[in-house]
């Protein structure tokens, strides 16, 4: 590759070729029908270092989510697995909302090992044992209490989450939202039109 | 060439904030093609006793210090992309700039003298900036400058207006654009770790250009 500046003939090629690059990206894009839909959503980065943790579970991720029920608002693959039945992510972690002391008294109580230092992912390129990956918070997103008794985030702050983790994924949300019950969609009305 | 000369492209960021990265050092001044076209040998002129070395057949002027300076035009009398100047000196022409430039008060005098984009239409001509390798740089910026502006009801107002004069569907676009960029640098922060601490309050002042950006733009959120 030359260093040289290019020519201003070869800037209109380049923009001619980035405008037809990007001619087809928008009508990929837009091919879905929530295209337009979504560009309201803001993503919301639950990986976030610093406040994101991952820890192995010593427990099966039933007993885990059981005895977090009530402290845990959960997000992503679980919330998906709580509301629809279906997961989203092949790795079905636990993921969620969490305090710092209910993740200290869960690594207290054995519920889960040590925190790894590294390969926080929702979406492991490796086979790891199942993980409680949890996003540290004392002001944790509003949640819609299931009939089970666990929180799960609104399907905004869902939606929110899933593009801060994964893109945007039109499929999958598609799929998901195919799947959303009645009675949460329901409740989720009801929650937002409560004063806070 | 004060008056001719707009400071804009990343450089433009120098123009409008203390605290936003340009990135990098080149220069890229507006200039009006058409002026350009009728005045190439005063601009090579001066150019070359300011120091400044001409690329041939490029709008490209370097010094021996290494200071590159880029020439990109706009026009008042067209909107499309075409290459004008002249033979002797070409420069690109930008559609998005020509309409951008023909409309009031997008550029500001700055202090030390020459002219600069304001900050609004700086932010404007980076969401709409086109480019395969470059582009989320350009979004990051405009949503940082978006952001950093955002108690600035003058600026909201000039942006808010100068959304008004591009179709719906390339602010939808530059939206979708603006969202990749915001994961791009999700994704930056998620890899970065607590070493690179830094990441995550730009990623938190991005998010807060993008927030804007969409209510300004109109988008609603829409209802479960």
């Amino acid at each position: 590759m030359s260093g040289r500046p290019r020519t201003t003939a070869e800037r209109f090629a380049r923009l001619r070729r980035d405008q037809e690059a990007y001619r087809r990206i928008v009508l990929a894009r837009r091919s879905h029908a929530r295209f337009r839909r979504d560009l309201a959503v803001v993503p919301h980065v639950f990986l976030l270092p610093g406040r994101a943790l991952m820890a192995p579970l010593e427990q099966p991720a039933e007993a885990v989510r059981l005895a977090l029920r009530g402290e845990a608002v959960w997000t992503l693959d679980t919330a998906a697995r709580l509301v629809t039945g279906r997961g989203i992510l092949v790795s079905a972690d636990l993921t969620g909302y969490l305090t710092e002391r209910a993740f200290g008294r869960a690594l207290a109580d054995g519920l889960i090992g040590e925190p790894w230092a590294g390969g926080l992912s929702v979406t492991p390129l490796f086979r790891r044992p199942l993980m409680l990956i949890a996003h540290l918070t004392d002001e944790p997103p509003a949640a819609i209490t299931l009939a089970s008794g666990d929180r799960v985030v609104h399907w905004s702050f869902l939606i929110r989450d899933i593009l801060g983790t994964l893109g945007w994924r039109p499929d999958l949300l598609t799929r998901l939202e195919a799947a959303r019950p009645t009675y949460f969609i329901e409740d989720e009305r009801l929650a937002a039109s409560e004063p806070p | 060439m004060g008056e001719h000369l707009i400071l804009g492209g990343s450089s433009g960021v120098y123009g409008v904030s203390a605290t936003i990265s340009a990135f990098t050092e080149d220069v890229d001044l507006l200039v009006d093609a058409d002026w350009a076209a009728a005045h190439p040998k005063a601009v090579l002129t001066l150019m070359r006793r300011l120091g400044f070395e001409h690329l041939p057949g490029t709008p490209t002027f370097t010094s021996p210090a290494g200071l590159s300076v880029d020439l990109v035009g706009y026009s008042l009398r067209d909107v499309a992309d075409r290459i004008g100047g002249s033979e002797a000196l070409p420069v690109m022409v930008y559609a998005d700039l020509s309409r951008l430039m023909s409309i009031q008060g997008t550029t500001l005098d700055l202090p030390g003298g020459g002219r600069a984009l304001s900050p609004a239409a700086l932010a404007l001509s980076k969401l709409l900036t086109i480019r395969l390798e470059k582009g989320s740089k350009d979004k990051l910026q405009a949503l940082l400058i978006i952001d950093e502006n955002a108690e600035e009801p003058e600026f909201l107002a000039s942006l808010r207006g100068l959304f008004r004069a591009y179709p719906a569907d390339r602010l939808e676009d530059a939206i979708a654009d603006a969202q990749a960029a915001c994961l791009a640098i999700a994704g930056d922060v998620a890899l970065a770790g607590v070493q690179a601490a830094g990441y995550a309050p730009m990623h938190r002042a991005v998010e807060r250009g993008l927030t804007l950006f969409i209510q300004l733009a109109g988008i609603e959120e829409a209802r479960p």
